[in-house]
């Protein structure tokens, strides 16, 4: 694939392309700051956001979810809205 | 040609035509991180404009998905590679020349599409693109192809890329009305809206292969060219829905991811915006310089502005909204309480909003953006109209209505 130019009448040339990643970046991390950062200043309740991650009526969020687990969203999410409260025992 | 001031650009350049001499101009700020490609958009402009004989290839709104989208195909890699072998090598930036008024991005050493034409054969460097290139907008651009492994029967994608809403730009400096041979192509002392004269007009379609933006467009039922109007009677107020107050287009209007605003701001002689600091969009374009324009090295001064895409290669976005990317997406990220508060008055009303206020209000929580802690207060933004009555009030802290899982549709 990579030694041949691009042609611009192939049919199968545009679907679904992606921006890469620099090695190294994760880019469900990024994205999911993205979405974290940007809903979180609007304002929106931290079990809220944690909803748009679970429901898979939102599918970019959830599609997160769904690849890294609970751990990895509640990570981010701990880490723009601080550590959530514990209950006192 | 007569020299003009491009301030995108930070230089003067050629340009057929001196300042026309417009006092108000047609501008938009696009927030390209909220927007979910649901081309409401588009259907809004199209059900109002473009669904007759003769414009069924027309999509004078379209939203096309990037990195490889586009409408027509390849329009923005086509008119780079165009300008890239007329100036090869030199199409570059010097952003250490900068001033906050003059050159906010610093100064384009390049050359635009009206300086890498011959002016002979050509006015405006540019192409018509073919019949096949304006068909099947958003084919395959962002058809999902990757499958759960939870069995989910739908697929999904497998990566990221940013959707590009685009409309006709109103450029202070058209491609289109610079290369009409029947000045048929006019732009409105009123409003900056760029129009074509359908008498006039007799389909040479120099204007389709002059806009970099490829936002003038042929019909064969006619054999006239036509754009985007700006949907003028609703930017005059002659609709009857705001009692003869400015109304946003229909594209604006109808965006229900609220990454849209539209108004006037006043521009001076020069074809410069005045300062008018209180002009939502003269705040987020010049105050707070979150907002930039579409490819700014063609050098139309196109007044459609973008909100950059946080999560996309620089190097990409330097490319297609020039060298103040890193400042815009900065202070985006984290936003002022002023921004935070503009930004509330996306798609809070029909109304144009010409000036506003902030009303502080009390901290409502901290998050942590980057490596800083924000604190957030639920101010509240007041939108006026053009004879500063107030027409919204919206706060920080939207109220949020969150659908039930299970909604019983259709139910009347």
């Amino acid at each position: 694939m990579a030694e041949k130019e691009l042609e611009a009448d192939d049919p199968y040339e545009l679907v679904n392309v992606r921006f890469p990643f620099e090695p190294g970046v994760d880019g469900d991390e990024v994205m999911a700051r993205v979405f974290i950062e940007e809903y979180a200043l609007m304002g929106m309740p931290r079990q809220k956001l944690l909803n748009l991650f679970r429901s898979p009526y939102f599918a970019g969020t959830h599609a997160i979810l769904a690849n890294r687990g609970e751990g990895f969203v509640h990570r981010l999410v701990d880490e723009v809205y601080g550590p959530e409260a514990q209950e006192v025992s | 040609m007569p020299p003009v001031y491009n301030w995108q650009l930070g230089r003067q350049m050629d340009y057929r035509y001196p300042n026309g001499g417009a006092q108000r101009q047609f501008a938009a700020v696009f927030n390209t991180n909220r927007c979910i490609a649901c081309q409401t958009c588009t259907m809004a402009c199209k059900s109002t404009w473009t669904f007759s004989p003769g414009q069924e290839l027309m999509w004078w709104n379209n939203v096309e998905t990037k990195p490889y989208g586009g409408f027509p195909r390849h329009w923005d890699v086509k008119i780079l590679d165009l300008q890239e072998k007329a100036n090869p090598g030199a199409q570059v930036w010097n952003a250490t020349k900068k001033d906050p008024k003059t050159a906010p991005y610093g100064t384009f050493e390049g050359k635009t599409i009206f300086e890498t034409a011959d002016g002979v054969n050509q006015v405006v460097t540019g192409y018509i693109p073919t019949e096949d290139e304006w068909k099947g907008p958003n084919l395959h651009e962002d058809t999902a192809t990757a499958f759960s492994k939870n069995g989910v029967s739908l697929p999904e994608h497998s990566g990221w890329f940013f959707y590009l809403q685009r409309i006709c730009n109103h450029c202070t400096y058209p491609a289109c009305l610079a290369a009409c041979p029947r000045n048929a192509i006019y732009k409105r002392p009123e409003d900056g809206i760029v129009l074509i004269d359908q008498n006039r007009c007799r389909g040479y379609r120099k204007c389709t292969e002059a806009c970099p933006y490829k936002k003038s467009m042929y019909r064969p039922s006619t054999r006239t060219s036509e754009k985007c109007i700006g949907c003028y009677p609703r930017v005059e107020g002659t609709d009857p829905l705001t009692e003869g107050l400015p109304m946003e287009t229909r594209c604006m209007t109808a965006c229900i991811g609220k990454i849209r605003l539209q108004g006037l701001v006043q521009v001076g002689a020069d074809g410069q915006w005045l300062e008018d600091r209180q002009n939502p969009l003269y705040y987020l374009v010049h105050v707070a310089k979150v907002a930039l324009p579409l490819y700014p090295q063609f050098g139309t001064q196109p007044n459609v502005y973008y909100i950059p895409p946080r999560w996309v290669p620089r190097d990409y976005l330097r490319q297609m909204f020039g060298p103040g990317v890193d400042d815009a997406i900065a202070a985006y990220t984290a936003p002022s309480r002023e921004t935070l508060a503009v930004l509330q008055l996306f798609r809070a009303t029909q109304q144009i909003v010409f000036s506003y206020k902030v009303e502080p209000g009390p901290k409502s929580g901290e998050v942590k953006v980057g490596n800083q802690v924000r604190e957030l207060f639920n101010d509240t933004v007041v939108g006026f109209d053009s004879k500063n009555r107030e027409i919204v009030r919206v706060s920080v802290d939207e109220p949020v209505y969150e659908r039930p899982a299970k909604v019983t549709m259709n139910t009347i």
